[in-house]
């Protein structure tokens, strides 16, 4: 053991989990090793700031985009208004249970028109829809995500641990867990749109982005990281458009109906666990639905449905899983 | 650091802009000395910067407009992260971790110098490097998890690691004793 150094310990895959703290037998036995060998402890010592500083930093560099843009939200808000208004603000998103979002991007068909930021963000994982069904996701932090047909969908590697970035190509339905501490924003094209506490529908053309707001709020913007520029706040039932609005913000009104036909326009279940189908027929039909006495993660169910009623779809879901369902009130489901 | 001076004499009188460039200036370096003080609490750490900063910006009227920058912000973020992090995990006898140490303030002028080697050695890496090193250490997946994400063997991934982290350690120089951030 006289030829331990830096170099050699950073290469143990074991010692990298030692200095991450992963796999108990890997930290003991490093701990072990170091009672074992003092001589070394200023090498050892180094070589575990090594690992350890570069997973900050690199952390550090992902944070900061977007902790120069809460800031400058918080400059621009606070001259009108008072930090506490700022943070009553955020305080406000978590309080909601939930909150939806629709996106619809509609990507540059030439590739060179694809801004080199969205492209080139660290990814890690990657859904897509092919042509002929809509394809639904469960994300990490449990929004949920009914991508079209023709869409993809990237997932930022820090993603419900640094951040809540994602980036749609297509159209896209999310129905967002929110959180206070991790805003959710959806990157379409040279366009952001930051969901706080907030269900929208967003559609990027090239050049262009239109925003319809269901409720909540959102914030659109447009640009990259501290050379972000707002464009407007939405209130429920408003929307943008920079194609017909320009350089102003003044907000339109928009029907739901709309909204609300896409949504219910085709909803496919194959072997889908009970769990994302209860996630996808509350996002599509805006209702709360309770299911007592089946395990939703093991339980699954098969059907496809069209422009349906949801009553339509319960009794097909209810006669699969042997249940009845009633409502409780004017948006709530009880099946049992 | 007469720049950084300026700055803040700037700030003091109120003009948003300096503040900000102050925040973008120091927010990497303040972000990894706190991971270093509280071990590697990344939320705690970030929502703790942003609240210093909003703090300094209240208080700026009632700043002393003639302090070394560096070293105020360093101490200062460091008293109120260790008051925070006491009061939350409702820890006594903190008073003893606030004060930096002349040890830390002696890494704190070594960190001015490190701190562009390390941010330039990163930047060297080549994408397929910096993406496993940030998906070994950010995300904390194992070199099986990266290589089936990659879709690649493990004897590559285990190679690209392994080159990724030597170059970042050669570009910052094997004199250090000791590698201060």
């Amino acid at each position: 053991m006289d030829n331990v150094t830096v170099e050699w310990l950073i290469a143990q895959p074991s010692f990298i989990n030692y200095c991450l703290r992963e796999h108990e037998q890997d930290v003991h036995s490093w701990r072990q090793w170091l009672q074992a060998h003092p001589e070394h402890a200023d090498i050892f010592n180094e070589a575990e700031d090594i690992v350890k500083s570069t997973g900050w930093l690199l952390v550090a560099e992902k944070e900061k985009a977007g902790a120069m843009a809460l800031m400058d939200d918080y400059l621009r808000t606070s001259k009108p208004r008072s930090r506490n208004k700022q943070l009553y603000w955020w305080s406000t998103a978590a309080a909601a249970a939930v909150i939806a979002v629709l996106v619809i991007v509609k990507w540059p068909t030439k590739q060179s028109n694809i801004p080199t930021t969205v492209a080139s963000a660290p990814l890690q994982l990657h859904y897509s829809a092919d042509g002929s069904t809509r394809k639904s996701i469960l994300l990490p932090d449990s929004t949920y995500v009914l991508l079209d047909k023709h869409s993809t969908l990237d997932i930022d590697a820090g993603y419900n641990t640094q951040n809540r970035h994602v980036v749609l190509n297509g159209t896209g339905y999310f129905k967002i867990k929110s959180q206070a501490n991790l805003p959710f924003d959806v990157k379409g094209g040279d366009y952001t749109v930051t969901a706080l506490g907030t269900a929208f529908k967003m559609t990027v053309t090239p050049g262009h982005v239109h925003v319809m707001l269901e409720q909540g709020k959102v914030k659109v913007e447009q640009g990259v990281n501290e050379h972000r520029k707002l464009l407007t706040y939405l209130l429920p039932m408003e929307s943008y458009n920079s194609a017909i609005n320009h350089h102003q913000s003044k907000a339109q009104v928009f029907e739901q109906t709309a909204l609300a036909l896409w949504k219910t326009e085709e909803i496919i279940f194959e072997h889908t666990p009970l769990e994302e189908v209860v996630a996808q027929l509350e996002s599509c039909y805006n209702v709360d639905i309770n299911i007592e006495g089946v395990d939703l993660k093991k339980e699954t169910f098969s059907g496809k449905f069209r422009n349906d009623s949801l009553q339509s779809v319960l009794n097909v879901l209810c006669f699969a899983v042997n249940k009845q369902y009633q409502f409780t009130d004017a948006t709530s489901v009880l099946i049992k | 650091m007469q720049d950084d001076v300026k700055t803040w004499q700037s700030f003091c009188d109120g003009d948003d802009v300096s503040f900000r460039d102050l925040y973008s200036k120091y927010y990497t370096r303040l972000f990894v000395w706190g991971c270093r003080w509280l071990d590697g609490e990344t939320a705690f750490v970030k929502d703790s910067l942003h609240d210093f900063f909003i703090y300094l910006w209240e208080k700026k009227d009632n700043l002393s407009r003639d302090v070394h920058v560096d070293k105020y912000l360093l101490t200062a973020f460091k008293r109120r992260l260790i008051e925070q992090w006491g009061k939350v995990k409702r820890l006594d006898n903190i008073t003893d971790y606030i004060n930096l140490s002349g040890e830390e303030l002696d890494e704190q002028a070594i960190f001015d110098t490190r701190y562009s080697l390390i941010q330039t050695a990163l930047q060297q890496l080549t994408p397929a490097q910096r993406e496993v090193i940030e998906w070994r250490f950010i995300k904390h997946m194992s070199l099986q998890e990266i290589a089936d994400a990659k879709n690649t063997s493990l004897r590559t991934v285990y190679n690209l690691t392994h080159r990724a982290i030597a170059q970042l350690r050669a570009s910052i120089g094997k004199k250090n004793i000791l590698f201060l951030w």
